[in-house]
């Protein structure tokens, strides 16, 4: 049973020890209420945190893939444009076009963002925090890679950092 | 809006009083239900009422029947009561008009 108590707080496993002595429970019953509280204080939030770093590299890779996208169709009509362009409607329907093809994976990492955002509020308070700062240094490590890194940066902003810091800030303010 | 399980835990710390602690409550509880309540359930649960400051817990005396050690002991706030009346309230307006057959 030593093997277990590892797994607990310090301070609780005395306070562990105490419970077990006065219910009378030993053996496999008070291995099994070892492992449970364990498994409660420790399994379930790195489960919670390997979920959100799985959501947050994927995260990272789709954002990047999606900024690079928009950077090439946006240096390319930059670098090949001509004020006739503008009263062509080709010019503006093409540009349309390109740029749709965008939207879809954009909402899509949206609502990842979203997703992610949820699973990280629920984790602990320590494991939130460094699901936060893992994805906003990573991401930015790729932004500021970019050509155009005030596009990228905006970018970034609107459809990752936004909606992951909002539904944690929901879901933290209606589920306590 | 609190859990049914944070609303028997808190309702077996209030019969308890100043007696309430992690055993203790955990006794009370599986007395009152009938069911057995797991450390693990029980440790975890108190953690969140007191994260959510509707408990405040400190480290007790060490008593002998317990091998000298501590005992986790559990006081309820001005907000637990709140919530805890704010359930009983919601239960009892919920059970208005309905006649459960206790088999």
């Amino acid at each position: 049973m030593n093997g277990f108590w590892w797994l607990l707080r310090p301070e609780e496993r005395e306070v562990v020890r105490g419970d077990l002595a006065e219910s009378g429970e030993s053996g496999f019953a008070a291995l099994a209420q070892i492992a449970g509280l364990a498994a409660r204080r420790t399994w379930r939030p790195v489960c919670t945190l390997l979920l959100a770093a799985g959501m947050g590299w994927w995260l990272v890779r789709e954002s990047d893939r999606l900024i690079g996208a928009g950077a090439t169709y946006l240096w390319m009509y930059l670098g090949n444009w001509r004020a006739a362009d503008m009263a062509n409607s080709g010019f503006w329907r093409e540009m349309a076009l390109e740029y749709s093809r965008l939207i879809l994976p954009c909402l899509l990492l949206m609502a990842g963002s979203l997703v992610a955002g949820t699973i990280a509020s629920r984790a602990r308070r320590g494991a939130a925090d460094m699901f936060c700062m893992v994805l906003a240094a990573a991401t930015l490590a790729d932004v500021v890679r970019e050509p155009f890194f005030a596009y990228a940066l905006a970018f970034w902003a609107a459809v990752v950092l936004v909606p992951a810091i909002l539904s944690m800030r929901l879901i933290r303010h209606h589920l306590p | 809006m609190l859990g049914e399980f944070e609303y028997l835990l808190l309702s077996a710390a209030a019969k308890l009083g100043e007696n309430a602690y992690g055993a203790a409550i955990r006794a009370e509880t599986e007395k009152a239900t009938g069911k057995l309540c797991s450390i693990g359930a029980l440790y975890t649960t108190l953690d969140r009422l007191e994260a959510k400051g509707l408990i405040e817990t400190w480290m007790g005396e060490a008593t002998p029947q317990r091998g000298g050690r501590p005992k986790r002991m559990v006081r309820i706030t001005a907000e637990g009561r709140k919530a805890a009346a704010a359930f009983y309230a919601a239960v009892i307006r919920a059970s208005r008009g309905v006649a459960w057959e206790i088999s």
